[in-house]
């Protein structure tokens, strides 16, 4: 059952109530004795039911489904969407879980919230546009099912009638055919943190990954509440600080200076403050003397990131007169 | 299904290794406690002699003298055990609170704390902390933020939320002054003591709290899921409302059955016992809090000794829960051949445990009932460490 894992991972994932639908054409496999069945119906069957079937032409009650499926030449005129060559002997069905076969194509039955989540994450991972082609005809037969087998594309389908009236399809529901590769890029995307996370821009956490990747460029790590990173001999600590109303505007560089004891930190306030001149900030914490230089940005964080080198610079020269006094303050403070 | 899984389960913790994880050292058993898990650990066990149908009413063993003792202990006026601390602010929101109201809570507050809003369908505004490096609360953010509702909703928020000891950085907040200035506003004040009540004194009447709320796992010696409610009688009518509801057709009632806790908890039997068994044991501890909290700035001492450990949060460090931010073991995981887990698995080696595996950035530990001995060693495994790493330490 190799499907098992990446059917629970998918439907998971996206909410979804009911398996994706393995398909395999050309089975050749012995084809079971059943009445005769629209394809669009077994596909819902065996979503919903975790029902498999292999069948013949002579299974099937649905004319368009003989085309599409290529069981059958049309006799007048082409149709589209269609399998062709029509040598197609059998058709095999199952819940992907169940599938030991490998599928052609999968179908996912799902609402269009839950579909337009799978387009997002495609989208993520192949960084354009998923295109569809649908009229509403030939939907799980052609739309979902031939599409993906002849041109090797996702496509989404809005059902049509049939499905509707005699497939059990319910009223808010639509289909998407994948092949089965495409169907494998996208399951395995679901494990990859920089898809998933945000899947629509949506923020995730406090500070865009734009900004993250920006402050760890600099050569910071991420810590849970504000980045670190060495710089000489001294770890500088790079924090975000927000305004009343949440914006951040300005950064705070922060290096602590450990003292012997919070005497010899208390005595070392009066070099603290012949060094370190506005707008540099200090302030006693036990035995440490916290010193601090705020930047200010001038504008939003995330926009001030896309100025690219002229944040950088900002940063760096804050980074160095930061350092500069931290020196001078060190060694003007014998006690340490 | 491989049932052989679920055989012979084992945790091989105790009197094996040091356990420091940051939210379970105020919750290990007591020797009194694991004696009485294994005798009350059916289902039910505390309803042998249940006569008044809620488990806060049992006599034997002495859940309603433990409720009346719990509230003396706090200072508060009445007690209910919930699911967990989560629970409890759940209770108190959704009985004193309409959906669509307003909670303030502060920056640090545990998830659970917004959630609990979000399931009762509250608006949550936070008191913004004072950033790095001590994220410190200042009460006077509540006054600022009451005229900012008012403001922004037209009325003051129907309830002010304060994590007593933040999970993160252990600060302890200014309770005391958050509650003045719910009082000065008519603002019913809940306080979160999963971190403080059950390990260091919490004065509820002192604190000016009109809820309370504590974690039995994380701070009063109790097995998970136990919590603690309390509140005064100016409330306890309120919160801990009885069911009026009636069957349509069979014309039930529950009338004694308090709505925000089920009814009765007797779920939560195995647990309460634990918190029962231990409560003695709490009582005494929460005398010698002076002395952890020596115990753990030995500890933040000893590590910062260690070339760019350095100690987060409001110092000297007020609580045994300390987070360190820790760059040279990052810088040391990155080179190593198992990442960030080789301070995980250094420390295993030397039957220590607690730290989050694969965090190297930074850390959390807590010392709370740890011996003095033990501190010291945990402060030497740490040093070891360093030194074999070639991160250096300074000379004592």
């Amino acid at each position: 059952m190799k499907y098992a894992e990446v059917s629970s991972r998918f439907r998971r994932f996206f909410e979804l109530p009911a398996s994706p639908v393995a398909v395999k054409i050309n089975s050749d496999k012995p084809h079971d004795e059943l009445a005769p069945r629209r394809y669009c119906e077994m596909v819902r069957l065996s979503a919903s039911h975790g029902d498999t079937f292999t069948f013949t032409v002579d299974d099937l009650s649905c004319a368009s489904a003989e085309l599409a499926l290529g069981f059958e030449e049309p006799k007048y005129g082409e149709v589209y969407p269609r399998i062709k060559p029509a040598d197609t002997t059998s058709v095999t069905l199952a819940p992907l879980e169940k599938a030991d076969f490998e599928p052609d194509v999968v179908i996912v039955i799902g609402n269009p919230r839950k579909i337009m989540r799978m387009a997002t994450t495609l989208g993520k991972i192949h960084g354009r546009e998923v295109s569809s082609k649908f009229k509403g005809e030939f939907a799980v037969c052609g739309e979902c099912t031939a599409i993906p087998v002849m041109e090797n594309t996702v496509n989404l389908s809005l059902l049509c009638a049939g499905a509707r009236m005699f497939g059990g399809y319910e009223k808010d529901e639509i289909a998407v055919g994948f092949p089965m590769q495409e169907f494998e890029v996208l399951a395995e995307g679901l494990t990859r943190d920089e898809i998933t996370a945000a899947l629509c821009g949506c923020l995730m956490d406090d500070l865009p990954s734009k900004v993250i990747d920006t402050i760890l460029g600099l050569g910071f790590v991420k810590g849970t509440d504000h980045f670190t990173g060495r710089f000489g001999n001294e770890i500088v600590r790079f924090y975000t600080p927000k305004d009343t109303k949440g914006k951040i505007t300005s950064v705070t560089l922060h290096v602590p200076v450990k003292f012997k004891d919070a005497e010899a930190a208390m005595s070392a306030l009066d070099v603290a403050a012949e060094v370190f001149e506005d707008p540099m900030l200090f302030g006693q914490r036990d035995n440490w003397v916290d010193v601090a230089l705020p930047v200010d940005l001038g504008e939003s964080i995330n926009r001030a990131v896309m100025r690219g080198e002229k944040f950088n610079s900002l940063m760096t020269k804050g980074i160095d007169v930061l350092l500069a006094h931290v020196g001078r303050f060190k060694r003007k403070s014998p006690s340490k | 299904m491989d049932l052989n899984l679920y055989k012979n389960l084992e945790r091989n913790v105790e009197g094996v290794f040091i356990n420091v994880h940051p939210i379970q050292r105020g919750g290990v058993l007591t020797p009194e406690a694991r004696k009485a898990l294994l005798e009350f650990g059916d289902g039910y066990s505390v309803c042998d002699y249940c006569f008044e149908s809620r488990v806060d009413l049992v006599q034997k063993p002495p859940v309603r003298n433990l409720v009346h003792d719990i509230a003396e202990f706090l200072n508060m006026d009445d007690v209910r055990f919930t699911a967990g601390c989560r629970h409890a602010k759940w209770a108190a929101m959704h009985m004193a609170c309409e959906p669509g109201d307003s909670v303030v809570v502060d920056s640090l507050a545990h998830y659970t704390s917004y959630l609990a809003a979000e399931a009762n369908r509250l608006k949550v505004f936070e008191v913004p902390h004072s950033g790095y490096p001590e994220f410190r609360i200042e009460p006077e953010g509540y006054a600022t933020k009451f005229e900012e509702v008012e403001k922004k909703t037209g009325s003051l928020p129907t309830m002010a939320v304060l994590t007593h000891v933040d999970y993160r950085y252990g600060n302890i907040a200014d309770a005391a002054g958050v509650g003045k200035i719910c009082k000065e506003y008519g603002v019913p004040f809940l306080l979160n003591t999963a971190y403080s009540s059950g390990i260091m004194p919490v004065d509820g009447k002192r604190l000016g709290v009109d809820f309370l709320c504590g974690s039995g796992h994380k701070s009063w010696a109790a097995s998970a899921p136990i919590g603690i409610l309390a509140t005064t009688y100016e409330w306890s009518q309120q919160i801990f409302d009885k069911s009026s509801i009636r069957g349509e057709w069979s014309g039930r009632g529950f009338t004694k059955k308090e709505v925000a806790l089920f009814g009765c908890a007797p779920v939560f039997g195995a647990p309460l016992i634990t918190l029962m068994a231990s409560f003695p044991a709490v009582v005494e501890r929460v005398r010698h809090w002076d002395e952890e909290v020596e115990n753990a700035r030995y500890l933040a001492r000893q590590l910062e000794r260690i070339e760019g450990f350095h100690l987060m949060g409001v110092r000297p460090a007020e609580h045994t829960m300390m987070n360190f931010e820790t760059l040279p073991l990052h810088e040391v995981a990155e080179e190593h051949k198992k990442r960030g887990y080789f301070l995980y698995h250094e420390l295993k080696k030397r039957k220590i445990m607690g730290l989050h595996p694969g965090m190297s950035k930074n850390f959390k530990i807590n010392t709370y009932g740890l011996s003095r001995k033990q501190v010291e060693y945990v402060a030497r495994a740490f040093i070891d460490i360093a030194k074999e790493n070639n991160i250096p330490v300074e000379e004592e």
